[in-house]
């Protein structure tokens, strides 16, 4: 732990979120809340099969119908409107529809009831053809097609690396062991519900509210969807309401946005479309689904000598996000521990199921339980204590990994002992229970996937030292908002209360590139530091002048401006400012600061340093198997993380808690269940959401390593704690009982039907 | 997803009430709290015209001794029934019962025990949203001609889920249904039709007015095996009544197994088996427990989410929980 937090006023205080009496007494403006005036209500019709061409589509009841504005199908949408990154997937379908979340058609009305009204009243005549829901069979060589003009259904992708010679390793190899897991379609559950405002001005620019983690990079897309739509040089302008929760669910542009947009064009009016709950589960993307083949060897002392992992991912009927996770799940295929030759090889499919986007960790928490669960199986073929394995293995502050990813700080062996500490790991449970645990590598310092990992900022103050900061970043309810004050506050020697942080509007804010792999904090909180340094430096300039000193000795304390021991030079700080402002050649107070980390994008090889830093953790979890229903209860968890310094503890703490808790439901109980493509439990009744009740007691050690280039020293933490849930669970159910669970979600009936079988197997010796 | 239109009646009495009821017959539904008819109207299941509340009715709502029996008005919220010592020690099961319904609010804000006996079966196929059962022919709860959980089946093969009707059923609850003018009671048993569409033995123009669990010194029990802590249907559940003699035999059981067909079962055979049992025989209640899974696995399908073969083989570990439990009531 950090010896020197003391001497912080803001950093390290744990104050409540700042809109958080807001949203408590219903005042918070989330989409749901937008009304303009004039505004219709658009609704979209989706597809009732998973593979069909579309025949013939009669909209004309539906447009006769009173109060409907406009119907639009597949052939009013221009044809290089395509969404995703590799501009597959048009908002609305034209000829066939790929999956059954698939967009067919939208109206735009007068009141949401007419809107619905006017959906049933569109006829649709589709051919049925017959489904792909299996990836590894869509792979095979005679497999139908899901797109036709395509000669496969496996995708171009990247994803084929090898580092060092894996082939060699493997022979060298004391023990080696080889498994095959599978991880299976979970969704966001966010408490918001997906929706948009578009609307144009009289100079045809447009201004869309839209829940998205991307404003600037969703700007772009929208740019690029006037442009498909014959609009050039136009302005478009991104406003953010309050979000109800992203986890990674608003890092692309969706059908909505873009139909709102065309729709919007088209009734020359504001245009809101809004998702219901069972919308919401079936029309927006899932966490990737993945099948892995993992195999990982040691030598006699237990160093890992290669890891060797194939991957077959389903694509579902158009791509998003979700065939980039290879991306990051190199970072812990490589770099979970020390290990030199690693080869990795990802096929992304299309099938007729539905398709992923980011979630969450973003691939790390699939690659990781193939992983940590493989580690425990090793060691113990290998006759090594489980924790002393992954010590053996650990990473230290200083590795260059095979795939070029630099470890500054490294606090990966305090998180273990922090999980030992609260844990028994000696294997003298009761019946029936058992301990595990799983650690974490993730990236803590940005992540350059795009060209720019950047975030600006710019600050201002008033006449009164009171500041305004708009910064790029995104707040969806993680705390960036928070962050950014403090981290402001403490620059300046102000009140948080001081502080209002701007971050809703393109027209204002500066560019960033996403609320994405956890680098709000490093990055946005960064450049809101650099901004504040840059009106630090003038401040001192001016009270130099004024107090006759060197600037260097003026501080900023308390909301005032001084010089330490000369109890004579200290001033208001708002009286200072006011002196700037108010007199001949006044000035006031304002800086810009663009943050750009010093990481690196992934070369041919796949191979960079995509990170500033990294941050690390230990989950351990003691669960209670029980033998007659195959029912797991998680008796006590501990979430240990290397956040190089927690600048708000009371945040970081429920993002840990709430990581857990969403790692636990994707480890023990969620599961979209899917039949024939078709969503099954589109509501919190059917698809096993953990409840209040269900949501265990968590421990969360937290780990402070400084990292020399994080603001305050302070790494990220919004994805990690969902990262190592499922294999501390898995390794503790195995510790319990003997059996180990391959397949996510670790259901009764998987642990009973695996005790079953472990009992006719000793039986029958 | 939005309600349907309706026209909403606030009756002040049962009278009115039951006025309201003859009036509008097949047009109108009660409303208690709304749990289960709200859901499937959003859902568009259905779509009664007129809804009338039970808000007003407190008349509705209490827990009473009264000559041998327990008497509970049908609109006692969950929460009531779940506080009530009466109930905690001479209906156990139901107590149990209730406490696993929802989740702590909806027990104490909109959860009856009427209402959690009058809800409608379920099942997977059945229960989605209109736009879902748009894109596939209808099943026969649903005004068509065939069944997604049992292919080819001539019937429709929705399960009743309720833990309260379970319970009662092991306790050999009646039910009073009244009408206008006139009132009727009715085993809790003889209640069910076995028809998965229409699974309640009750006309439009009657309303359910009273619980009623004779006292007769027995001990009973209630488990239930569900994913989630809250929020979720039974998977599978099991309600056991034991009655002993003075000699620490079983005089008379009652075995209930529950959401495993379109009403909750009452095994009478295998019941009958335990007679004369000591309250120690756990080798008796295993074999019951596993002739109950016997018995009960016919009627099921897969239709709640579980596999049909996890449901059967709980149905075991339910009974026989249920069975050490009602007799260790009667031993502690």
């Amino acid at each position: 732990m950090s010896n020197n937090k003391s001497q912080f006023s803001a950093v390290g205080k744990r104050i409540p979120k700042l809109d958080a009496a807001q949203k408590a007494m219903g005042r918070a403006e989330y989409i749901q809340d937008i009304k303009l005036p004039e505004m219709l209500y658009g609704r979209i019709l989706y597809s009732k099969f998973a593979n069909a061409n579309i025949v013939k589509i009669d909209t004309s009841k539906a447009i006769a119908l009173p109060g409907v504005h406009a119907v639009l199908t597949g052939e009013d949408v221009p044809e290089k409107m395509k969404m995703g990154f590799i501009k597959d997937n048009p908002p609305l379908k034209k000829g066939r529809v790929s999956c059954f979340r698939d967009e067919v058609a939208a109206v735009a009305a007068i009141s949401p009831e007419i809107a619905k009204k006017a959906l049933d009243l569109i006829e649709i005549e589709y051919e049925e053809l017959e489904g792909i829901f299996d990836p590894e069979k869509a792979m095979e060589k005679d497999s139908p097609l899901v797109h036709e003009h395509l000669k496969s259904n496996v995708l171009k992708m990247p994803w084929n690396i090898h580092y060092g010679d894996v082939e060699k390793a493997e022979k060298e190899s004391a023990f080696v062991v080889e498994d095959r897991f599978t991880t299976t379609w979970v969704t966001h559950c966010c408490l918001g519900t997906s929706g948009a405002v578009a609307l144009f001005d009289a100079s045809e620019n447009l201004t869309i509210y839209t829940n998205t983690q991307i404003p600037s990079l969703a700007q772009k897309d929208f740019l690029e969807a006037l442009k498909s739509m014959g609009l050039e040089n136009k302005r478009v302008r991104v406003i953010k309401p309050i979000i109800g929760g992203g986890f990674g669910s608003k890092l692309d542009t969706y059908a909505y946005e873009h139909i709102a947009i065309l729709l919007a064009h088209k009734c020359r009016k504001p245009v809101k479309i809004v998702f219901d709950r069972a919308e919401e589960f079936k029309a927006t993307s899932t966490r990737q689904p993945t099948v892995i083949y993992i195999k990982q060897g040691c030598d006699k002392t237990g160093k890992l000598t290669f890891r060797d992992m194939r991957m077959v991912l389903d694509n579902g009927g158009h791509t998003s996000w979700g065939a980039t996770t290879p991306s990051v799940m190199l970072m812990p295929i490589s770099s979970l521990y020390t290990v030199e030759n690693v080869k990795y090889n990802a096929k992304c499919v299309y099938t007729n199921n539905t398709y992923s986007q980011a979630m969450r960790g973003y691939g790390n928490p699939q690659a990781t339980f193939a992983i940590e669960s493989s580690m425990d199986i090793l060691a113990e073929k290998a006759g090594i204590n489980r924790i002393e394995f992954r010590k053996i293995n650990k990473n230290h502050s200083g590795d260059e990994t095979p795939q070029g990813l630099k470890i500054t700080t490294c606090g990966l062996a305090e998180c273990i002992e922090a999980v030992e500490k609260e844990l028994k790991f000696d294997g003298k449970n009761e019946k029936g229970i058992g301990t595990g645990i799983a650690s974490l590598i993730h990236v803590g310092g940005g992540a350059r996937i795009y060209g720019s990992d950047g975030c600006g900022a710019m600050l201002k103050m008033d006449d009164y030292g009171k500041v305004d900061i708009f910064t790029g970043g995104t707040d969806m309810g993680q705390g960036l908002d928070n962050i950014t004050a403090q981290i402001v506050a403490e620059e300046l020697g102000l009140l948080v209360e001081d502080i209002n942080v701007v971050h809703s509007d393109t027209d204002i804010c500066p560019w960033d590139v996403g609320a994405h792999a956890s680098r709000s904090t490093f990055v946005a909180g960064n450049a809101a530091l650099g901004a504040a340094k840059k009106v630090k430096k003038k401040i001192q300039a001016f009270a130099s002048k004024l107090f006759d000193v060197p600037a260097d000795q003026v501080e900023l304390k308390g909301k005032l401006v001084l010089v330490p021991g000369d109890p004579e030079k200290s001033m208001a700080i708002g009286k200072l400012l006011r002196k700037a402002h108010f007199s001949a050649g006044g000035t006031m107070l304002m800086a810009e600061h663009f943050y750009d980390p010093d990481n690196q994008n992934m070369g041919k090889e796949l191979k960079g340093n995509m990170s500033m830093t990294y941050s690390f953790g230990a989950h351990g979890a003691k669960v209670k198997v029980d033998e007659e229903t195959g029912k797991i209860e998680v008796l006590e968890y501990v979430a240990a993380h290397d956040v190089g310094r927690a600048i708000n503890p009371l945040l970081l703490e429920g993002q840990v808690y709430g990581g857990v808790v969403m790692g636990l439901g994707y480890a023990l109980s969620e599961e979209v269940v899917h039949k024939n493509g078709e969503n099954m439990n589109a509501n919190f009744r059917d698809y096993k959401l953990f409840t209040a009740k269900d949501a265990v007691k968590i421990k969360a050690p937290i780990i402070e390593t400084d990292d020399k280039d994080g603001p305050f020293g302070a790494k990220g933490i919004g994805e990690p704690g969902c990262v190592p849930t499922a294999p501390a669970i898995a390794n503790a159910i195995y510790d319990a009982v003997g059996v180990r669970i391959f397949d996510l979600p670790i259901t009764p009936e998987k642990v009973l039907a695996a005790l079953k079988e472990k009992k006719s197997a000793t039986t029958k010796i | 997803m939005r309600l349907p239109r309706f026209k909403y009646s606030g009756p002040e009495t049962l009278e009115q009430a039951l006025d309201l009821l003859n009036t509008h017959k097949d047009d109108a539904k009660i409303l208690a709290g709304g749990t289960d008819l709200l859901v499937r109207m959003k859902k568009g299941l259905l779509k009664p015209k007129v809804l009338i509340s039970l808000k007003a009715l407190n008349e509705l709502s209490y827990i009473k001794k009264q000559d041998g029996y327990i008497k509970i008005g049908a609109r006692t919220p969950l929460a009531d029934i779940i506080a009530s010592d009466l109930i905690q020690k001479e209906a156990r099961a139901l107590f149990q019962a209730c406490e696993k319904i929802g989740a702590i609010t909806i027990q104490h804000f909109r959860g009856t025990i009427g209402g959690n006996i009058l809800q409608d079966n379920r099942c997977h196929h059945y229960n989605q949203s209109d736009f879902h059962r748009s894109g596939r022919q209808a099943c026969h709860k649903d005004g068509g001609k065939i069944c997604y959980a049992r292919e080819e089946a001539d019937r429709c093969n929705s399960t009743c889920q309720s833990d309260g009707a379970t319970a009662l059923m092991a306790l050999d609850a009646s039910l009073i249904l009244a009408k206008k003018g006139a009132k009727r009671t009715v085993d809790l048993a003889d209640f069910y039709t076995t028809d998965g569409i229409i699974p309640h033995a009750m006309e439009s123009h009657e309303l359910l007015r009273e619980i009623i669990i004779p006292l007769n010194g027995a001990q009973s029990s209630y488990q239930r095996l569900a994913y989630r802590s809250a929020i979720d249907y039974p998977i599978v559940c099991a309600g056991v009544l034991l009655k002993h003699s003075s000699k620490n035999e079983i005089e008379e059981a009652r075995i209930v197994v529950g959401a495993m067909s379109r009403s909750p079962l009452f095994l009478a055979q295998v019941s009958s088996s335990l007679k004369g049992k000591k309250l120690n025989d756990t080798i008796a209640f295993k074999k019951a427990a596993d002739a109950s899974m016997d018995s009960s696995a016919a009627f099921a399908v897969h239709n709640v989410g579980a596999t049909l073969e996890y449901r059967c083989a709980m149905v075991s570990q339910m009974v026989f929980q249920a069975l050490e439990q009602a007799a260790k009531c009667i031993k502690g």
